[in-house]
This record gives C-alpha cells, sequence and structure tokens, in this order.
C-alpha cells in the first residue's frame, strides 16, 4: 500500500511540469480496449493535454484515476468487463474527477441517457473526436456539458 | 560492518521525456548510485555495457531503439543485469509484453514514489515486481493461458469436455452417452474443436489435451 507523506497525498513518480508554459497542460487519463486508438487519442490531446495514463479497461482506469488523480478522463464506452460508462460513473460518483469525456463509436440514446444520468458531462462520437475531442474536454473541465455533431443531431428537441 | 560502506545499487535511467527524467533521478539518488541517464534506446544499450548497473529503469517507447528491443538486447548480452520498466501504460498487454521481453519489474508512472523504489529494491534482490494497477488483469491472463494452453485457442465449455473424453480414449459413441448428445452432435464438436486448434488428426487432439492439463500423460 501507498505511503502517505505529512500533507496526506503521495508523491506521485510523473511530478507535473510547470517550467514551459504559464499555466501547465491539464492532466488526463486515457481508457480504450484497442491500443491503436489509445495511441491515436494520446497524439491527438498532446500538447494541449499532459497524457499521464493509459488504460486498456475499466477496471483498470478506476485505478489509474485513483493513482493519477487527474483533471480529466476520457474513455472508450465499449470494453471489455467494466464498461467505460461503469467505470465513468464511479469516477463521477466517488468525486475523484468531475471531467469526463466518453469517446463512443455508436450513438446509441439508451448509453448516452445512462451516462448523462451518471454525471457524465461529455458524451462525443469518434467520427468527431479529431474535431471535437478537445473542445469537449475543455468544456468539461470549465463545467460544462459537451455532445458531439453526431450525438446532437440524434437528442431529442 | 560499516553500513555506509555498503554498495548501493547502481541503476542506469532511461526516459526520453527530459521533465519526467529530471524527477526520477532526483528520487534515485537519494536511495541508489544513479550511473547515467539516457533517452533513447541506443544510448541505454551503449550505457549498460560500458556500466554494467544492478538495475536498468527503463520506460518503453523511445526514439532510435524503443525500450522492449533495448530490453530483449540487454538480457542477452548481460543476463545478470535485471529491468524495471516504468510506463504510462496501466494494462496488460504492455506488461506481458515487458516480462516476455526480460523485465522483472512493472511500474506504472503514476504510482506512489514509494512504488518505483521499492520496485527497484526488490528486483535488485532477484525477485519481481508488478504494480497493483495491471496484477489483478495479468492473473486472469495467467489463468485463461492455463485453460487455453500454448496455442491460445478458445474452447468452449462443451468443446472442452468433449476433448477431454476424447483424449481419455472414448468413441464418439462413447462421447455422446457421457454427454448425452446425440453421437452425430460429438462428432461436429470433434470437427469444430479440430478447426479451432487447427489440427487435422485425433493424435494431435490429444497431445493438445495433455499440454493444456485436461488430461494427465
Amino acid at each position: 500500500m501507498a505511503m502517505r507523506d505529512v500533507t496526506g497525498e503521495p508523491p506521485a513518480v510523473l511530478a507535473q511540469s510547470s517550467e514551459d508554459a504559464p499555466r501547465p497542460a491539464p492532466r488526463v487519463v486515457l481508457a480504450d480496449d484497442h491500443p491503436e486508438l489509445l495511441a491515436e487519442t494520446q497524439s491527438l490531446l498532446e500538447p494541449d493535454f499532459e497524457v499521464v495514463c493509459l488504460a486498456t479497461g475499466g477496471a483498470a482506469l478506476l485505478r489509474a484515476v485513483l493513482e493519477a488523480k487527474p483533471d480529466g478522463v476520457v474513455s472508450d464506452v465499449q470494453m471489455p468487463g467494466v464498461n467505460g460508462i461503469e467505470a465513468g460513473s464511479e469516477i463521477v460518483r466517488q468525486g475523484l474527477c468531475g471531467a469526463v469525456v466518453m469517446l463512443s463509436m455508436y450513438n446509441d440514446p439508451q448509453l448516452l441517457s445512462t451516462a448523462l444520468e451518471a454525471g457524465i458531462r461529455g458524451y462525443v462520437l469518434k467520427e468527431d473526436a479529431g474535431e471535437e475531442l478537445i473542445p469537449a474536454l475543455r468544456a468539461v473541465l470549465a463545467g460544462n456539458k459537451y455532445f458531439s455533431r453526431g450525438v446532437r443531431s440524434a437528442l431529442p428537441d | 560492518m560499516n553500513p555506509s560502506r555498503m554498495a548501493r545499487t547502481r541503476v542506469v535511467l532511461a526516459d526520453d521525456h527530459a521533465v519526467v527524467a529530471q524527477g526520477l533521478s532526483e528520487l534515485l539518488k537519494d536511495s541508489f548510485d544513479l550511473l547515467e541517464v539516457v533517452h533513447d534506446g541506443h544510448a541505454l544499450l551503449d550505457a549498460a555495457d560500458r556500466l554494467r548497473p544492478d538495475v536498468v529503469v527503463t520506460d518503453i517507447s523511445m526514439p532510435l531503439l524503443n525500450g522492449l528491443e533495448a530490453i530483449r538486447q540487454i538480457r542477452a548480452r548481460h543476463p545478470e543485469i535485471k529491468i524495471v520498466v516504468l510506463t504510462m501504460h496501466a494494462d496488460t498487454q504492455t506488461a506481458v509484453s515487458a516480462f516476455r521481453a526480460g523485465a522483472q519489474g512493472y511500474v506504472v508512472k503514476v504510482s506512489p514514489e514509494q512504488e518505483f523504489t521499492e520496485a527497484i529494491e526488490q528486483v535488485a534482490q532477484g525477485r519481481a515486481y508488478i504494480s497493483p494497477l495491471v496484477a489483478k488483469e495479468l492473473i486472469d491472463v495467467l489463468l485463461e493461458a492455463g485453460n487455453a494452453g500454448p496455442e491460445r485457442a478458445r474452447l468452449t465449455v462443451r468443446q472442452r469436455e468433449v476433448l477431454q473424453l476424447i483424449a481419455e480414449g472414448k468413441t464418439m459413441k462413447e462421447v455422446a452417452s457421457v454427454l448425452k448428445i446425440s453421437p452425430r452432435t460429438a462428432e461436429s464438436h470433434k470437427y469444430e474443436i479440430m478447426q479451432v486448434l487447427g489440427v487435422d488428426n485425433t493424435a494431435a487432439l490429444v497431445q493438445y489435451a495433455v499440454r493444456a492439463g485436461l488430461v494427465g500423460d
């Protein structure tokens, strides 16, 4: 088990950089069960964001978020075992991270409403990710909701 | 014996992110003898050859020569050098690749500092270290591999039942009787199993069953 120092925070091996930019890039954890897609998302988000950990499943994502205490989370929805929405819901519920964005291949109204009910504020289709993932992350980091084009077109009203 | 004269573990560190390398160096210097910090796979190989450290701590993705390949080559040339992988990948696939390449330790970067030094100490003493972030799924992979055998084939429960009975020397008629299915169904199970395993004769099926631990040999 990790030992804690006097402030109660365990010092992380990967310390946050503050020397380059006036404001440090938000730290994010990514999850996707396809490693190539993980790498793609990582290169999309860097250097605007600092990707601190990559997970390939919901359970690993949860543990990674517990250790990393990131500013934001981007997770694939469809993953075997614990899926992205289950993990994302738990992350929000436990107050581990408020800025969670789901990345989904499909526009499933059921999954979308489950995510929303769980307090997940961002939902982006993979086909929209190139243009909208960064705005989505910025929006949820600012406390707002964000749905990508492909999701918005399917929403009622 | 004077404790201050005890040799500290000699470590070489490889990471292509300057900031990360800097932070890790500070941490390492407290507990270990940090010989050199390098930023690519070629430089790592060179440092290993020149300095013969006790432990190499390395990231996986690095320019010129990636970490996994560097690990393989270090293990081939200097099998006494221990290796800890330090990575942002909290996933089993990467961990499996790292251990297969010859690493003894796997630490995920977002973990507390104490894990990092613990991993190096354990590995220096000849033990292994697996990050708690990947340990659980790694166990699942191990258990699955035990069931499936070297070919990592995926057989259904029913197919494994049929396979076991075949390996015990039963005829298709006997297999059908034991499992309470029709002989025709038993035959088609056998056919499917052979498809999945990529074999075309019963002897090979039996061999597989023995290797997979379904029957004793």
